[in-house]
């Protein structure tokens, strides 16, 4: 479903990725394992057209999409959960979801995701009229994930929904995850915290100083003897 | 002693030239607000507006409000242009670049006004010149009433524009954060260049309804910046209500400075309220936190 292929990064002078090469299958749960400063939020910023990568190329369904601007790449289906959210606070929650939904393909099917999103965070409905920025840090994470999918995508990138939250807010957003999988949408999540990250992921990639250091099945990578040392501290 | 009505009528004069103001202020807010640019060239579609209409009435001797649709495409279409061939390019550059590209501008349209219709003032011709309408014993003119309601008029559609239409929702949220806006499927490039139409269509409003009330000429353009930054400021970057309060405050101050201390003082009072709220406020009326 995604491909990317050996693509190079770089803010200014600076090279962030180097050579990172990523293949995402329909139906999974991927998770992009990294330390702070690794590259895990350039990396999902190139994959939704936010940065060009110099060189390499990334494919969704065949297709090259590192050319496209970033509202054609919400188009073809990725969406994207920006790290801290990044709600839009003078707004209310209903206008904020709605935002998400305003691709012409989208906004023939409003009503429905909506819908969708109410019945996955009924607190949203409860709140719709308030504004963003008055929500708790768990509803704010809700509503980031919500106005993502109201796109309806097939692909859904996360960066970081554990910051700020803790143990059982994301435990609702771990299993909310694992109920947007099940209807059907591939999920590739950006994660620091290990725990939640070997909770979900089918598979594992280690990014480290904007290298793949490290990939893999999760029982694979529970294995790693990099990984133990480096995350999961034994 | 100056009489009661006198200073009524000064207020409205101060209301009247407020509403240019708002209609030039809050062009130039959206556009601060969606893109960040700053747009020095932003009084030059006001005194295009208002030449337009100037031109088309003269030349056909018609009613000159019947031309505000054409002040507004031509002032819009070229407010486009700038964005286009221009802030376009050079957007998140430093703001030096966009200074000098729209004192570019700025060169380009005064001149080309020249060319088109003098340097000479000029001042659209209205049927409703020597027409007053006696509220509660002082003269509101004609034109006066009809600049009043027009602003209303624009003010109210543009306000239901940015907080109901789902193109103001997203200009909204472009200006609340960008990079989110592009995330979630936004066309940002469509959005900005939507916000410099919004803009250059009020800025025709305002420069045809000022023909008539005040006078034009192809070098008027920069104070109406000035002003217009200056109201920004004043009122609160980012906000558009802060630009329209600001606007006739600012307006009011100003007809005020002006009967009471001479011409002279007009600009110095609204750059000492300026200087005042920036010390008191800086982040300016209506401006939030920091
Ligand atoms: N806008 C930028 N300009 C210059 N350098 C940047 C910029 N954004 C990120 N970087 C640098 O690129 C590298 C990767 O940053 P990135 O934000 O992708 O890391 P991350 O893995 O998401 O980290 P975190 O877990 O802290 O979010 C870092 O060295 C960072 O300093
Ligand atoms: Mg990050």
């Amino acid at each position: 479903m995604l491909e990317v292929n050996q693509i190079n990064v770089f803010y200014g002078d600076l090279q962030a990725l180097w050579g990172v090469s990523l293949r995402v299958e329909e139906g999974e749960k991927v998770v992009l394992l990294g330390s702070n400063g690794a590259g895990k939020t350039t990396l999902l910023k190139t994959i939704s057209g936010l940065l060009r990568p110099k060189s390499g190329e990334i494919r969704f369904f065949g297709e090259r999409i590192d050319r496209l601007p970033p509202y054609k790449i919400v188009e073809k289906g990725i969406s994207h959960v920006p790290e801290g959210r990044r709600l839009f606070p003078d707004m209310t929650v209903l206008e904020n979801l709605m935002l998400g939904a305003y691709t012409p393909e989208a906004e023939k099917r409003m009503g429905d995701m909506l819908e969708r999103v109410y019945n996955m965070f009924p607190i949203l409905r409860e709140r719709r009229n308030q504004l963003a920025e008055t929500l708790s840090g768990g509803e704010q994470q809700m509503l980031a994930i919500g106005r993502a999918l109201m796109s309806n995508p097939k692909l859904l990138l996360l960066d970081e929904p554990s910051t700020g939250l803790g143990p059982i807010p994301m435990e609702k957003v771990l299993n909310v995850l694992e109920q947007i999988n099940k209807e059907g949408v591939t999920i590739l999540l950006v994660e620091q915290n290990v725990h939640y990250a070997l909770k979900l992921a089918e598979r594992v990639y280690l990014l480290e100083n904007g290298r793949i250091v490290a990939s893999g099945s999760r029982d694979e990578i529970v294995k790693d003897e990099k990984i133990k040392k480096a995350y999961i501290g034994i | 002693m100056i009489g009661g009505s006198i200073i009524i009528q000064v207020l409205v004069w101060g209301i009247i030239l407020g509403c240019i103001y708002a209609l030039a202020a809050s062009g130039f807010s959206l556009i601060f607000g969606v893109t960040k640019v700053i747009n020095l060239a932003h009084g030059e579609l006001i005194m295009i507006g208002g030449y337009v209409s100037f031109w088309l009435a003269v030349l056909t001797g018609l009613n000159p409000y019947l031309f505000i649709p054409l002040a507004v495409a031509v002032s819009s279409v070229i407010s486009i242009v700038f964005y286009s061939l221009g802030f376009h390019k050079i957007m998140g550059a430093e703001k030096l670049r966009e200074a000098f590209l729209a004192i570019g501008f700025t060169y380009v349209i005064e001149n080309m006004a020249v060319l088109m219709w003098k340097e000479d003032t000029r001042v659209v011709p209205s049927p409703y010149r020597q027409q007053f309408i006696v509220v509660g014993g002082f003269n509101l003119g004609v034109d006066q009433l009809i600049t009043i309601a027009g602003t209303a008029i624009v003010l109210l559609a543009f306000f239901f524009f940015i907080m109901k239409t789902k193109w103001g929702k997203m200009a909204r949220a472009v200006s609340q954060n960008r990079e989110a806006a592009m995330m979630i499927g936004v066309n940002v490039v469509r959005i900005d260049m939507l916000t410099f139409a919004v803009s250059g269509a009020m800025a025709g409003v305002g420069g045809a309804l000022l023909g008539v009330i005040l006078y034009l000429n192809p070098y008027m353009g920069l104070g109406l910046t000035i002003m217009a930054f200056t109201i920004v400021v004043f009122g609160g970057m980012g906000s558009i209500l802060g630009a329209v309060v600001g606007a006739i405050i600012l307006g009011i101050a100003q007809q005020y400075a002006v009967f009471f201390l001479g011409g002279e003082w007009s600009y110095a009072v609204a750059f000492a309220l300026l200087i005042l709220i920036l010390v008191l406020r800086p982040q300016g009326l209506f401006g939030g936190g920091g």
